[in-house]
């Protein structure tokens, strides 16, 4: 009691932050305001969240815009940015470390110290004991002992009184410091995520096919400047088939330096172009709006004895198949094509789900034939007259989206990371076990007294023990 | 096939759930023997259920939340063979298949389509990320059936009714254990599972936490469980108070899991 009234604030605060109870509380207040975070959209408009308060809590709409308000201005919105969150996560740092700090020198005393001989007396009284007897030489004796220490993975030391040796060996010491590496783990993905803050970026980039930009937009429009150019070349869609849901997504990018082409690569979802620590992401792609009179449609004409040809063109042009006199004309596109019922065609979306081109063929002024061809069904390619329109791109309507992240603390995020493992790892499948073997000269036999502790996983010590007893009774058998 | 596979495997975990329970009233080893083969045929079936999609599929079936759901289930049921052999705690089954047995039917109550893989979803990762997670949640159904097993075995020891089930229950050192046990195995599983997590975020989003409700939420049941094995270490929560936290921790794992799915948006969707 005399000494609680001793202490300063600062060892006060000190004992707070070095305590578990704080480490706790800290947990259960991050978990439980995190649900709510869960629940509440996050920067969403404000109707969605009304919306789910309004289900969610049974109250009236007005209520619901009260709350709102109420919730808005506690940051419970945008509430993993909000101040008092990150005033929270700041806690559990300090925490974390100032717990640390306090036990570090006790435990890092404790692992530093040598194993040492221990008197039978304790031995007796170790959580694993084992007695045995066995004949032979001393010198045989201890020889058997230290070899199969070391056949169990001990390093044995040896101490002698009297008549009495003892064989006393230690392992996995420093795994008692598996916990501050988890500890300090927890320090460096902090550590990293806070350079991503400060250092880094999170910005977004849509890029038609053929433009190029030396910026990205974080929210709200602010530009970023990246430093470079990157220009989409091409982008294209690949769906399974006969369904609407994308396969792969793929933008050939071009990165350009004071005007040279310095990086050139296709991204998919997956697999991010890097150039000078920005990072760009396939992430998402639509239509340009009011491109499609814009838009150059790519094909391959091959004629009916072989001849191809690959031709630019737009709506309302016209091309010919080479080596013929025929000649088509585009008169009508589709981004998603469909026939309805009574087998119209329709247009089921305005994105490029289904391309299809609508072309009249005509031979010498005279019309011969006219249909729809689609992009994804090469079977549509096929003109009636074994000419072939393949069709292969419609291009510059489409753009790319890019998530743009520079992020220079991610390499030092995934290292802790690394540590975290390794320290679980460590803190859980591995223990720190000693063993002492004392040999005492008892007349004809000599007597073997085993103690043993392991801090951790005792079933799995004592089963090695055995196997220490193993060894020693068979090299008996071996020697009569 | 693959679905007959399925309804035959639910078939056999329902029998054995109901004999399991029956156990709790009149266990005999037979009816104890008659459970387990029950299972192990289900989980044979099983197998064969998830091997058919895999091929079918061409990608671990783990894609929707039938599949997921199912796959789950299997883990569990693996995990209790592993710990029957291992521990041989009586009437472990009892607290286990009927887990097992509801997973598997709110799986089967799921629609079945195999999908395509979208994009995001087509990475090493899949397999990698989904595995450790899963298996770490497998280990998380056992702490909470041994956690439930724990207060029932408390409760006879507490009252001083000494016949019956607190015969057949293990004794609660044993069980203390072995929820710890599976706590420090499904806790670094799990940590495993959210660090993988955050690597294929980071190629496919470009952002490695983005706190998306599932990770706010596999972040929340990470906290839950550090807090088991911090105020076992240091402040000495054994036994039941341990047990009562190995049955909250598994409540926010089945919350991250169906919960997040079903009721909140985010990118795990699974489409």
């Amino acid at each position: 009691m005399e000494k609680e009234k001793n202490k300063t604030i600062i060892d006060k605060v000190w004992d707070l932050f070095a305590s578990v109870r704080l480490a706790v509380v800290i947990f259960s207040i991050i978990s439980l305001t995190s649900m709510i975070g869960t629940v509440l959209e996050q920067n969403a408009e404000p109707e969605k969240n009304i919306d789910i308060l309004v289900k969610l809590l049974g109250v009236g709409h007005e209520a619901a815009h009260s709350i709102y308000g109420v919730l808005d201005s506690l940051g419970f919105l945008n509430m993993y940015h909000s101040w008092w969150f990150v005033t929270l996560l700041f806690l559990f740092a300090s925490n974390l470390i100032i717990c640390s700090i306090d036990r570090l020198p006790r435990v890092l005393k404790l692992v530093k110290e040598p194993v040492r001989p221990l008197s039978a007396e304790h031995l007796e009284k170790m959580s694993i004991k084992k007695t045995l007897t066995l004949k032979g030489k001393t010198s045989d004796i201890k020889e058997a002992v230290s070899s199969a220490l070391k056949e169990i993975g001990f390093k044995p030391l040896e101490s002698s009184d009297n008549n009495r040796i003892q064989f006393y060996a230690e392992k996995g010491n420093f795994t008692r410091l598996g916990v501050y590496i988890t500890h300090l783990s927890v320090l460096i993905i902090f550590i990293g995520a806070i350079i991503g803050i400060f250092f880094g970026f999170s910005a977004f980039l849509n890029l038609p096919e053929g433009s190029a930009s030396p910026v990205a937009y974080k929210d709200r429009g602010v530009e970023v400047p990246l430093g470079f150019e990157i220009r989409c070349d091409n982008f294209d869609v690949d769906y399974y088939p006969n369904s609407d849901m994308p396969r792969a997504y793929q933008s050939w990018l071009t990165v350009f330096k004071n005007g040279k082409e310095v990086m050139k690569k296709s991204i998919v979802v997956n697999d991010p172009l890097t150039y000078e620590g920005i990072t760009f992401y396939q992430s998402s792609f639509g239509t340009v709006p009011d491109s499609m009179n814009n838009g150059i449609f790519v094909f391959r004409l091959v004629s009916k004895d072989g001849k191809t040809a690959e031709i630019n063109s737009k709506l309302g042009e016209k091309f010919t198949i080479p080596g013929t006199s025929v000649e088509g004309r585009i008169s009508n596109f589709s981004p998603a094509f469909s026939i309805d019922q009574s087998g119209r065609a329709f247009t089921y979306d305005e994105q490029m789900i289904n391309p299809a081109v609508y072309i009249e063929f005509s031979e010498s002024g005279t019309t011969k034939f006219s249909g729809w061809l689609l992009k994804r069904y090469p079977n549509t390619w096929n003109l009636p007259d074994g000419n072939k329109v393949e069709f292969l791109d419609f291009w510059g309507v489409q753009y790319t989206g890019l998530q743009v992240r520079k992020d220079p603390g991610v390499l030092i995020v995934y290292l802790g990371c690394i540590i975290m493992a390794a320290g679980l790892y460590i803190t859980f499948f591995m223990s720190h076990k000693r063993i002492w073997v004392n040999i005492s000269d008892e007349k004809k036999n000599m007597a073997i007294l085993i103690g043993a502790s392991a801090n951790k996983n005792r079933v799995a010590f004592e089963r090695k023990i055995e196997k220490f007893v193993g060894i020693l009774n068979a090299g008996q058998k071996g020697g009569k | 096939m693959e679905i007959i596979l399925f309804e035959l495997a639910l078939t056999f975990y329902f029998t054995a759930t109901i004999v399991s329970i029956m156990e709790l009233f009149k266990g005999t080893k037979t009816t104890s023997k008659i459970m387990l083969s029950l299972s192990i045929i289900g989980f044979a079936l099983h197998t064969s259920n998830i091997i058919a999609r895999y091929v079918i599929s061409g990608h671990i079936p783990i894609a929707n939340l039938h599949e997921a759901s199912s796959f789950f289930s299997w883990c569990i049921v693996m995990l209790f063979f592993f710990l029957e052999y291992r521990y041989r705690l009586g009437l472990l089954g009892s607290f286990i298949m009927p887990v097992v047995f509801v997973l598997m039917l709110s799986s089967s109550m799921l629609p079945r389509k195999i999908e395509p893989l979208s994009p995001v979803l087509q990475s090493y990762w899949l397999g990698i990320h989904t595995v450790l997670a899963f298996v770490g949640d497998a280990a998380f159904a056992m702490a909470f059936g041994v956690g439930i097993m724990y207060l029932i075995q408390e409760h006879y020891v507490k009252s001083k009714r000494l016949g019956g089930l607190f015969q057949r229950l293990p004794s609660l050192q044993m069980l203390d254990e072995v929820n710890y046990r599976l706590i420090t195995i499904g806790f670094p599983l799990l940590t495993l599972a959210i660090i993988t997590g955050a690597l294929w975020a980071e190629s496919a989003w470009g952002s490695y936490w983005r706190w998306d409700p599932k990770e706010v939420w596999s972040l929340i049941t990470w906290f839950i469980y550090a807090l088991v094995l911090h105020v076992r270490l240091t402040a000495g929560w054994r036994g039941k108070r341990a047990a009562i936290l190995s049955i909250i921790g598994f409540c926010a794992v089945l919350f991250t899991f169906f919960g997040v799915n079903l009721l909140l948006k985010g990118l795990h969707s699974f489409k």
